[in-house]
């Protein structure tokens, strides 16, 4: 299924009811200010996309004019085809010939939901006519075909349904232009006289394909249902989702919450039959003005516990406030799991498994069990909960967990991994029991610093920080940190040369961990001193 | 005075003597101010592994189920109260049963870090702090610190909580009814909390205890007494610190010269200058004065 709808155009700039203005958007394309959409009052008066700006203002003297935003315009579809999900999850923006001007909508097995596909259309129709915006619509059994029923069949405001099974008869008498092919080929076919679609189907394909290349029989084909042609919607395909569309719009924090904790339920019913948790979950909130606003979640540890999910869902909303713009209300809401994992049989049993979940064959479970033993040890579940709360509320990547790499150099040789992110089924890698003394704490970044030496190759003496003098009392070192060749391509860059290092202890105690960066005299003759460690 | 009490108790003797014991440590108790229902699991304090220190606190070690502050003595001195505290994590979890996979969660303020750093795993392992059982947090104000401190001392799946303040505006001082709710939490779950904070901030009077930790030069290592003059500042000791009990419940302030032993995982007393042993190889040492504390660098162990 296709829908036409007219450039979106931006509404934001002036009171104008876009419903009786003539207004057009224009751009600057194939030698002249071109139309590029117009608002149905203007179309009336003759005005249409691909018209030069002089004749449309001679057709139209009141015409106003703006200026056509592509990037505003594809965003606006994209906004609008995320807000098209409430009909089915296979909604994409639909592109044209002259960039996206539809969106594409595949309505199998969803159209009873609305009470058929006339219903769905009518429904959808008036809906988007609340939002400003005049759809036209074009259903048929392939995509193709539904577009050129959108563009060349239906009027604004109504929709054009092709018979069911073959789409060819409701096709065969449009210009070929209806075949979302470009104009070049569509100005070529009509100087072969080549007007409708009917004339192109029982043409041989080879003059066809040797003069116009392989588009046109490749569009006809499409058209015709014979090449299938699948939407690829923008949201990636979730293994689990519920949706639910309210009787009347909410808005209160506690309603949100309360439809959110009915759709938790389901969803984890869903889940805990499978055996599945969230690992990230996305509450969709379908604005009555055609917004859709998400709020994601992530967890610690796959949660098929539908009142902790809201819970970190609810904190959430409370804590955007004001940003969270209800506007005038959600008319339907929906969660989605973007990201599942294998739950452990003994979280499944606390978060009551429906009957249909005991039944997993016990080979499966072994497998699992021995999956298990080699890995991060599993979280009890009070401690994820926690885990979530505290990454849900300052941001996922402050909660974290440091791991071992494998590096020689210090700076690399452990790296902080937020514990939602942990991959549970790997092994976590060892840290070196062998290493030597290391010191507490690292600082962001090495700083350089002022060391007086004894000789040049020797220990320092005396050095300044942060301009502070240290005394150094004691020392030990150096050990010798070798530049990791087979990973830096550019060996002077940072980590390029080979470091000396000493922990020092100046007078009253303070330890510091120092290094001279390049050997003296072989790789650069003046090292340059720094300190990276305090402490330890 | 508990030799005292013990020897009462073994004169009466009986049944009278278990009633007395009984009643003893409901005093205890009480005076603890921890519900009995949060008792019994575990050893009830943290030994610091170090006689002289345990037998001054009341318990033996330091409290479960409650909140203790450590201060640097000045800012410089924030290292070495990291030390401190990190000595204290690691005997934590040496003090967990091995089958007790409880993590540590370590709550810090950004700020701090540029100043003094992040936490570096290899340097914690050899403190004997395990960095796959330590779970740190960052948060940006010092609200979400208090926030998040709040949320896991209600947990009782981690086997401590450690909250490390940076700069809290001009007075330095944290809210107290915000302290006055993790000390709650802290009582209800059994967990402790180390707040580790700046020595400008002003103390906080719900803490159990408060140690204010400064640095102080380690012994040379024993490997070092033959070197040549040459190479007599090679070689570094033990981190030490000048530890000072500020402020105890239940027991009696001091101060002492302490030193972690790598290889024990344990606080030690840095043995009196001259002629020192090796390390402390044959059980802990005892001894080592108890001076009253007159505050800062001055009370030291002479």
């Amino acid at each position: 299924m296709g829908g036409g709808t007219p450039g979106s155009p931006d509404t934001g700039d002036v009171g104008l009811d876009l419903k009786s203005e003539p207004l057009v958007l224009t751009a600057s394309v194939a030698g002249g200010q071109r139309v590029m959409a117009a608002t149905l009052a203007a179309s009336h008066r003759g005005v249409e996309a691909g018209q030069l700006l002089a004749d449309a203002r001679a057709l139209c003297p009141d015409l106003i004019v703006r200026d056509w935003d592509e990037a505003a315009d594809s965003a606006a579809l994209k906004n609008l085809s995320d807000w098209l999900t409430r009909y089915t999850p296979w909604a994409a923006p639909a592109s044209g010939h002259n960039g996206a001007d539809g969106v594409m909508l595949d309505i199998t097995g969803c159209a009873h939901l609305f009470g058929g596909e006339e219903a769905l259309l009518k429904d959808l129709i008036r809906r988007l006519y609340r939002l400003g915006l005049e759809a036209r619509c074009g259903l048929a059994s392939s995509l193709g075909a539904a577009h050129a029923l959108a563009h060349f069949v239906a009027k604004p405001l109504s929709f054009a349904i092709a018979p069911e099974g073959d789409p060819t008869e409701a096709i065969a008498d449009l210009p070929v232009a209806a075949l979302r092919l470009n104009p070049e080929i569509v100005e070529g076919l009509d100087m072969m006289g080549l007007k409708k679609i009917r004339q192109l189907i029982d043409l041989p394909r080879a003059p066809l394909t040797e003069r116009f290349g392989t588009d046109v029989a490749h569009r006809l084909d499409q058209a015709l249902g014979v090449d299938e042609e699948p939407i690829s919607p923008q949201a990636p395909l979730v293994p689990y989702r519920v949706k639910r569309t309210l009787a009347e719009p909410i808005s209160l924090q506690a309603d949100l919450v309360e439809g959110l904790t009915r759709l938790a339920r389901d969803l984890c019913k869903q889940m805990a039959a499978d055996r599945q948790g969230a690992r990230r979950l996305v509450a969709l909130f379908y604005r009555v003005d055609g917004e859709v606003m998400r709020l994601s979640i992530g967890t610690a540890e796959a949660s098929c516990d539908g009142a902790h999910l809201v819970r970190l869902l609810d904190e959430k909303l409370g804590r955007l406030a004001q940003d969270f713009d209800a506007g005038f209300g959600f008319d339907a809401l929906g969660l989605s799991v973007p990201v599942s994992e294998d739950i452990t049989p003994a979280q499944a049993m606390m978060q009551e498994v429906s009957s249909r979940a005991e039944m997993v064959r016990p080979g499966r479970e072994e497998k699992a069990e021995k999956k298990r033993r080699a890995s991060y040890p599993k979280l009890p579940s009070d401690l994820s909960f926690l885990i979530d709360r505290l990454g849900n509320r300052l941001g996922p990547g402050r909660v974290v967990q440091y791991e071992a790499v494998e590096s020689h150099l210090p700076e690399r040789a452990a790296r902080a991994v937020p514990v939602m992110a942990l991959q549970r089924h790997q092994a976590p890698p060892l840290w070196d029991e062998d290493l030597p003394a290391r010191p507490l704490s690292l600082l962001p970044a090495a700083e350089p610093i002022d060391v007086v030496a004894e000789v040049p190759e020797g220990g320092p003496r005396i050095f300044k920080w942060r301009k502070v003098t240290y005394r150094i009392a004691r020392l030990e070192g150096p050990e010798r940190i070798a530049p990791e060749w087979w990973r830096d391509v550019d060996l002077t860059g940072a980590g390029g040369r080979t470091r000396d290092y000493f922990h020092v202890e100046d007078e009253e105690g303070r330890r510091f961990w120092l290094y001279r960066d390049g050997l003296y005299g072989r790789e650069t003759a003046t090292p340059r001193w720094y300190v990276q460690g305090i402490g330890g | 005075m508990a030799e005292a009490a013990a020897l009462l108790g073994a004169r009466i003797g009986g049944r009278k003597g278990a009633l007395l014991s009984g009643l003893k440590a409901q005093i205890a108790r009480l005076e603890a101010g921890t519900p009995p229902s949060a008792r019994g699991e575990g050893p009830a304090a943290l030994t610091l592994g170090c006689p002289a220190v345990d037998s001054v606190l009341p318990g033996g070690g330091l409290m479960r189920g409650a909140i203790h502050e450590v201060m640097a003595a000045e800012h410089r001195d924030r290292p070495a109260a990291l030390g401190f505290l990190i000595g204290l994590c690691a005997r934590l979890l040496q003090a967990a049963s091995s089958g007790d996979p409880r993590p540590l969660l370590w709550v810090q303020q950004e700020e701090g870090l540029i100043d003094f750093g992040t936490l570096y795993g290899p340097g914690l392992k050899r403190f004997g702090l395990d960095p796959a059982r330590l779970i740190v947090v960052t948060a940006r104000a010092v609200d979400d610190v208090l926030w998040a401190l709040e949320e896991a001392l209600k947990c009782s799946a981690l086997l401590g909580v450690v909250g490390a303040f940076g700069r809290q505006g001009k007075k330095g001082a944290l809210d107290l009814t915000a302290l006055r709710r993790l000390q709650l939490k802290a009582e209800s779950s059994g967990v402790p909390g180390f707040l580790l904070r700046l020595p400008t901030d002003s103390p906080s009077v719900v803490a159990r205890s408060r140690w204010r930790i400064a640095t102080r030069p380690s012994a040379a290592p024993a490997w070092t007494q033959g070197a040549p003059l040459s190479a007599r500042n090679h070689g570094i000791g033990n981190p030490s610190w000048q530890v000072a009990l500020e402020k105890c419940r239940g027991g009696v302030p001091a101060v002492w010269q302490l030193e972690w032993a790598h290889a024990a995982h344990r606080f030690c007393l840095v043995p009196p200058m001259g002629d020192r042993p090796v390390l402390p190889v044959s059980g802990p040492q005892e001894g080592g004065e108890v001076l009253p504390l007159h505050g800062g660098r001055d009370a030291r162990v002479a």
